[in-house]
């Protein structure tokens, strides 16, 4: 096996230092990138061609390469067994470098709170601000436990990231006896559902939220409908509705939607404008709250009285706007949401808005 | 000396039984009794051995009684009950007495074979009566920095890191780099790592210290140097042993500039997490999803805020427990590495080894010496409980 292959493409990479120039990665995030690679590739390695491979991970095997090299021992004969075709690898990297296509395209996958999930072309790529989604999901289930006792949903759901996240939050409060005791209640009156629904217009994102449900476990507490925004749901509601008369029937709303102006589409940093899909990206003209905008119009009817919803924003322009959005927000001739909270995001950004139904 | 240490393990044989009746009486539910069973669980073999050592002093008692008897022949019967499973008898003592004199020396040899035993049995008693260390299992998180030198010493300390991750092979556990400061012409400024399985701190623990190098380094034209890296291993302690209130963190990211969110597509999720009552702060950089990164910054943050506790603890104890204690002083040199000569020395014991450094390094000796000053350590901790009576 080639194994001069991988040290080429790291000489490739610190030439990218200056890829800082749209925002992109810096050489040592590329750097990083390539160590990956190697992590999932590598499986095993010999000195020798006689001697039996040993498995190892790359880790191990670059700090043995190291101390070979200060001690002065030869290298030259030492091979590796890879999981893939070395042309892979280098095509791989030819794309990474050449064409800016997303890191998480070329491996396949996203690694987003503990979970691996499936990407592609056709899916935004989590980004590591949505992790903190899941924690306002458990602070509200923490403040209002009836909150988990009734389904949620996830708007916009791409690779399914926060539906799954939420679906394994739910799934570990099964645990809890009191929690049980709810659901077993709930299916003796006939409603059969699941947890959480996730919502897409795109047949790509609910191919992969479906696949990405089952290999993380939740699929039998999480459905996966085609559409857009809330229409989906309201056929949902009507069954629902028939049944329990009720005003509202999630017990929470999350979502992730576009929000990036039109204006901004353009200077995007080349992974994401020139490869993700500007559908899951383009908010709009103007500030850029298309999609926020009818979320947030047809929350009130979707939610039960106390339930929660958190919305993903651009930051400290549109969430104040948001804010304001959900504060004004009328339904029945009074404020449908009150506790609208503007949430920091792990960088400082004033990133998420939550509120509560009145 | 010895009727301190069985006055000792008289008192834990006693708390052992005590403690049985306690918990008798205790709901296995109760937080209580958890408790109570872990402490019963590390008397016990204290108790047990008590008792053994009773047993034997008697038979060895016994024995020598019987051996320096006046030849009564009551007592050889007696003797011959005792003995049963020895199948000896035991004849009157050397001044004026008939008996079988081979059977004398038979009984003899039992005699001194159970009082060696015995002498075993204290010795091995002597170290269980240490105090219990829980963190002897615990897992490491590693820190290594290359101190006093020029550029070169940054070789030094990758030599080290290298040397413990052979080591850690050896031992089979596990070994991840969380984080690492490379030179600029190679070798690592510092690193962190976390080593995981069963009696890592217990060894690593001894590492601690200042780790002296003596070298030719390949640009300083023939010149000897000398020059320093400084290792601390801390014990990873458990989210119940150390708990840390959201409040007190503050997580910080390194977020150049720009919008963030939809708008970048990075792989880049490093943390640095600090904590803002010690001001003590943590960065990983090195997994794959920034939730990762940050159960990582928080596992090292709180091995850092353990070992505060634990030197906390130490203060409070004699000066002298305090230094025999093995809270690392990290201004102590305890090792020099001599690649001129091909020798390194431990100079806590006093160990010398003649050996190529770097394949010292390789694996197969640091345990040895590891093995030594532990050993060093317990006798002198010994002494002085002993001391302390």
């Amino acid at each position: 096996m080639g194994w001069r292959q991988t040290v080429i493409g790291q000489i490739l990479d610190i030439k990218d230092a200056f890829e800082a120039a749209d925002g992109g990665p810096g050489a040592g995030e590329l750097q990083r990138e390539v160590t990956w690679v190697l992590d999932d590739v590598i499986a095993a390695w010999r000195e020798q061609e006689q001697q039996q491979w040993q498995p190892c991970c790359w880790q191990q095997l670059e700090l043995e390469l190291q101390a070979a090299g200060r001690r002065g021992r030869p290298t030259g004969d030492w091979q590796v067994l890879l999981r893939a075709p070395l042309q892979q690898l280098q095509q791989l990297w030819r794309l990474r470098l050449q064409e800016r296509v997303p890191f998480q395209y070329l491996i396949h996958t996203a690694h987003w709170r503990d979970l691996v999930l499936s990407v592609g072309p056709g899916i935004l790529c989590p980004r590591p601000e949505t992790e903190a989604m899941v924690d306002l999901a458990a602070a509200a289930i923490a403040a209002n436990p009836a909150r988990a006792a009734a389904p949620w949903a996830d708007l916009g759901t791409g690779s399914g990231a926060i539906a799954i996240g939420t679906a394994r939050l739910l799934q570990s409060m099964q645990q809890d006896p009191q929690q049980a005791g709810r659901q077993r209640k709930q299916q003796q009156q006939g409603v059969q559902q699941p947890q959480v629904w996730a919502v897409d217009l795109s047949p790509t994102a609910v191919a992969y939220a479906a696949a990405n449900a089952e290999a993380c476990g939740v699929q039998d507490m999480l459905q996966v409908l085609r559409g857009s925004w809330f229409e989906p749901l309201q056929q949902q509601q009507q069954q629902q509705q028939q049944q329990q008369q009720q005003r509202g029937w999630l017990g929470g709303v999350l979502s992730n939607p576009p929000y990036i102006p039109a204006v901004q589409m353009q200077g995007l940093q080349a992974e994401v404008g020139q490869h993700e899909p500007w559908s899951a990206l383009d908010g709009g003209p103007e500030e850029g709250l298309d999609s926020l905008q009818v979320i947030c119009s047809g929350a009130a009817d979707m939610l039960l009285p106390g339930g929660f919803l958190a919305l993903e924003t651009a930051g400290s322009e549109q969430a104040p706007l948001v804010q304001q959005l959900l504060q004004e927000q009328q339904a029945g001739g009074a404020a449908a949401f009150k506790d609208v909270r503007v949430h920091e995001d792990c960088y400082g950004v004033p990133r998420f808005v939550s509120a509560t139904r009145n | 000396m010895q009727e301190v240490a069985e006055r000792k393990l008289a008192e834990a044989h006693s708390r052992y039984q005590a403690l049985q009746d306690t918990i008798a009486d205790t709901s296995p539910a109760s937080e209580a009794y958890q408790r109570l069973m872990k402490e019963s669980a590390a008397l016990l073999p204290l108790s047990e051995g008590y008792q053994q050592l009773q047993r034997l002093q008697k038979e060895a008692q016994g024995l020598a009684e019987l051996a320096s008897g006046e030849g009564d022949s009551e007592l050889a019967a007696l003797a011959e009950e005792e003995l049963a499973g020895l199948q000896q008898q035991v004849r009157a003592a050397a001044a004026g007495t008939a008996g079988d004199s081979e059977l004398a020396a038979l009984a003899e040899e039992e005699l001194a074979g159970l009082q060696q035993q015995v002498a075993e049995l204290r010795e091995s008693l002597l170290l269980a009566l240490l105090p219990p260390d829980s963190s002897e299992d615990a897992n490491v998180v590693l820190e290594l920095r290359a101190s006093v030198g020029g550029e070169w010493v940054v070789g030094f300390a990758e030599d080290l890191l290298d040397m413990y991750r052979s080591f850690a092979g050896e031992q089979g556990w596990r070994f991840e780099v969380l984080e690492s400061k490379s030179g600029d012409s190679g070798g690592i400024k510092s690193a962190t790592a976390l080593i995981s399985g069963p009696g890592a701190f217990g060894q690593l623990r001894w590492e601690s210290g200042v780790h002296r190098v003596t070298m030719v380094p390949s640009n300083s034209q023939g010149k000897m140097q000398t020059g320093t890296t400084v290792v601390i291993a801390l014990p990873e302690a458990s989210e119940v042993e150390v708990s840390i209130a959201d409040t007190d963190l503050r997580i910080e990211t390194c977020r150049a500039s720009g919008k963030g969110g939809q708008h970048v597509n990075t792989t880049d999720s490093a943390v640095r997490v600090v904590h803002l009552p010690t001001g003590i702060a943590v960065s990983c950089q090195n997994e794959r999803s920034q939730g990762q990164n940050r159960s990582q910054a928080l596992r090292v943050l709180r091995a850092k805020l353990y070992e505060m506790e634990l030197q906390k603890h130490a203060r409070e104890q004699s000066a002298q427990r305090k230094a025999a204690a093995g809270n690392a002083n990290t201004n102590e040199r305890i090792r020099s590495y001599n690649y001129q000569d091909g020798r390194v020395v431990d100079h806590r014991v006093g160990l010398n080894i003649n050996i190529d450094v770097p394949r010292f390094m390789e694996g197969g000796r640091l345990g040895e010496v590891i093995a030594a000053v532990k050993l060093a350590h317990q006798q002198q901790l010994l002494q002085e409980m002993l001391a302390e009576g």
